[in-house]
């Protein structure tokens, strides 16, 4: 006698036709990136990306 | 031939875990060709939280994405709800499947004797049984 537990895994190969919106909603992100342009001068330009 | 539903129970050895491996198109469960995997691989996580993770073999080719192990001695160490995933590396990248649960049930008794199996015995005390 031989146990035998079967299961459906699934998987989901990602490329780009299968990138929906709401799979990127996922990966919303918030990015501020601060650039110095000039070490001795007090400038610098507020960089914000959102997507 | 009355129906039944196959069980696991604890330090089940020789159990088959076979986990036929589908790709989601476009809504849609597909058969996965996994015969070139380089790795092929079950995870399983006990209800403690322990993982434990097997390197599976294909159950035929892997081409009709069934993959299995069979358990040995030690495995299954928990009883309760377990989960299994499947994790696959082909050329084209690595996955991870959804994951998958079973239940393991306890044994009447899991005193062991001497060859390390249960011998049948449920004495209260195992040491005063015999």
């Amino acid at each position: 006698m031989q146990e035998i537990i079967t299961f459906s895994l699934n998987i989901t190969l990602m490329d780009e036709q299968s990138l929906n919106v709401d799979t990127l909603e996922e990966f919303d992100v918030d990015v501020t990136t601060v650039y110095t342009l000039d070490s001795n001068v007090d400038t610098q330009i507020d960089y914000s990306v959102e997507r | 031939m009355a129906a039944c539903t196959q069980q696991v129970h604890l330090n089940d050895i020789g159990t088959i875990f076979r986990a036929t491996i589908n790709d989601c198109v476009s809504g849609q469960q597909q058969v996965l060709d996994v015969s070139g995997a380089t790795t092929l691989q079950l995870i399983f996580k006990a209800p403690s939280g322990n993982t434990k993770t097997k390197t599976a073999v294909f159950t035929t080719d892997g081409t009709n994405g069934q993959v299995e192990y069979t358990t040995v001695s030690g495995d299954i160490d928990e009883t309760g709800v377990w989960k299994i995933q499947a994790y696959i590396v082909l050329p084209s990248g690595s996955w991870r499947s959804d994951i998958g649960k079973f239940t393991v049930h306890e044994n009447l008794s899991e005193i062991i004797y001497g060859m390390g199996h249960n011998n049948g015995f449920n004495d209260e005390n195992p040491y005063t049984g015999f």
